[in-house]
């Protein structure tokens, strides 16, 4: 397990299942990342408000929304809370069937869409565009 | 014919050889409708190899596993009972496989007229409750991968292998929780070295540390159905 530094990318985790936002956040940090986790888009954009948080990477979990919305709330945290334009947007898709699933797909200049199979195909596109 | 289901295998071998000519081996594919909300039952199945979920869907289209059925169980309990019908869970095949079925009419019969075929459907329905209860409060008391250690550990029991056919979605359906709350909690008992998973595949890597993971609702219930089946020796002598 990789020890936490201070050096290492931090992401802004976006999870508002109760159950599922300390297994990610665990599982981020195990392989080496920081994690600032928030519930939604009001607090992601409330924790990086008048911090000197600049996270190197938005992680937002697909819910009740469509992927196109879920992209436009990370849209909104970034511009909202003064972050980089070019910071990754990484939406991390719900529910989607077998034609999908294993994918990861790119769908803007710095937005990408993770159609999960296992856990580990997050961790790999996570360690492509942002590597510890 | 040899008896591989556990709860055959409980019954006497007077009582079984009763049954025997009424049991028929059926091969059963994956995603198989047995019983739909509403329907008198038609037959009991006797699991062998394969898993049997007894779900409930909700209105707006969620599914949740109520009950897990494999080879130390039998599928179909109402059908001895005084409602000879479900109103609400549906049965499905989740695992293929092997099962004994039994017309429900046969077995009613001899559940009326039979002590000891009352005996053991009655224990077998104890256990059930038990188990029932068990998961019950396990869904509302226990961390997602407690409960997906307990599930794992469960499905393994009843089918007797390490590998498992399993996609995070049919999981996340099965224990009731998002599809992403699987994967994660998979990736979790992954990095611990207990379960390998990939592509709709879980494979058990070490079971005394998954059992050390799960909560102590796997261990009860196990506890409790060879407490009342006496299926704990024996286990081995009838795989």
């Amino acid at each position: 397990m990789n020890q936490k530094q201070d050096s290492s990318p931090l992401i802004l985790m976006v999870e508002p299942d109760d159950e599922t936002r300390p297994l990610l956040k665990y599982n981020l940090k195990t392989q080496g990342y920081r994690v600032i986790a928030a519930l939604d888009e009001e607090d992601a954009i409330e924790r990086m408000m008048g911090k000197f948080h600049c996270p190197d990477l938005i992680l937002i979990n697909q819910f009740g929304q469509s992927i196109e919305e879920t992209v436009d709330v990370g849209r909104r945290i970034c511009t909202i809370s003064g972050l980089p334009k070019d910071t990754p947007i990484v939406i991390l898709a719900e529910r989607y069937g077998a034609d999908l699933e294993g994918k990861d797909v790119q769908v803007g200049d710095r937005e990408y869409v993770s159609y999960p199979e296992d856990g580990q195909q997050l961790m790999d596109l996570l360690q492509k565009i942002c590597p510890v | 014919m040899t008896a591989q289901n556990r709860l055959l295998a409980r019954m006497s071998p007077a009582l079984y050889e009763k049954l025997a000519p009424n049991l028929k081996l059926v091969s059963l594919p994956q995603g198989k409708i047995l019983h739909h909300p509403g329907e008198v039952i038609e037959y009991l199945y006797f699991p062998i190899d394969c898993m049997l979920s007894i779900t409930i869907t909700m209105k707006d289209g969620n599914t949740a596993e109520t009950g897990i059925v494999g080879n130390r169980d039998v599928l179909g309990i109402n059908a001895f009972m005084g409602g000879q019908e479900t109103t609400q869970t549906e049965y499905i095949v989740q695992i293929a496989g092997k099962a004994l079925r039994i017309e429900a009419r046969l077995l009613k019969e001899e559940f009326d007229c039979n002590k000891e075929m009352r005996d053991v459907m009655l224990r077998y329905t104890q256990a059930l409750i038990a188990h029932i209860s068990q998961t019950t409060a396990c869904n509302g008391l226990h961390a997602l991968e407690q409960r997906l250690a307990r599930w794992l550990l469960e499905v393994q029991d009843r089918i007797e292998s390490d590998e498992l056919r399993l996609t995070q979605e049919f999981i996340g359906d099965m224990l009731g929780v998002r599809r992403a709350g699987v994967t994660q909690a998979a990736q979790k008992l992954q990095a611990e070295g207990l379960i390998e998973y990939s592509r709709g595949k879980v494979k058990i890597i070490d079971h005394q540390g998954l059992e050390a993971s799960a909560c102590e609702c796997f261990r009860t219930v196990r506890d409790e159905f060879d407490r009342l089946l006496g299926l704990g020796g024996d286990r081995k002598k009838f795989l």
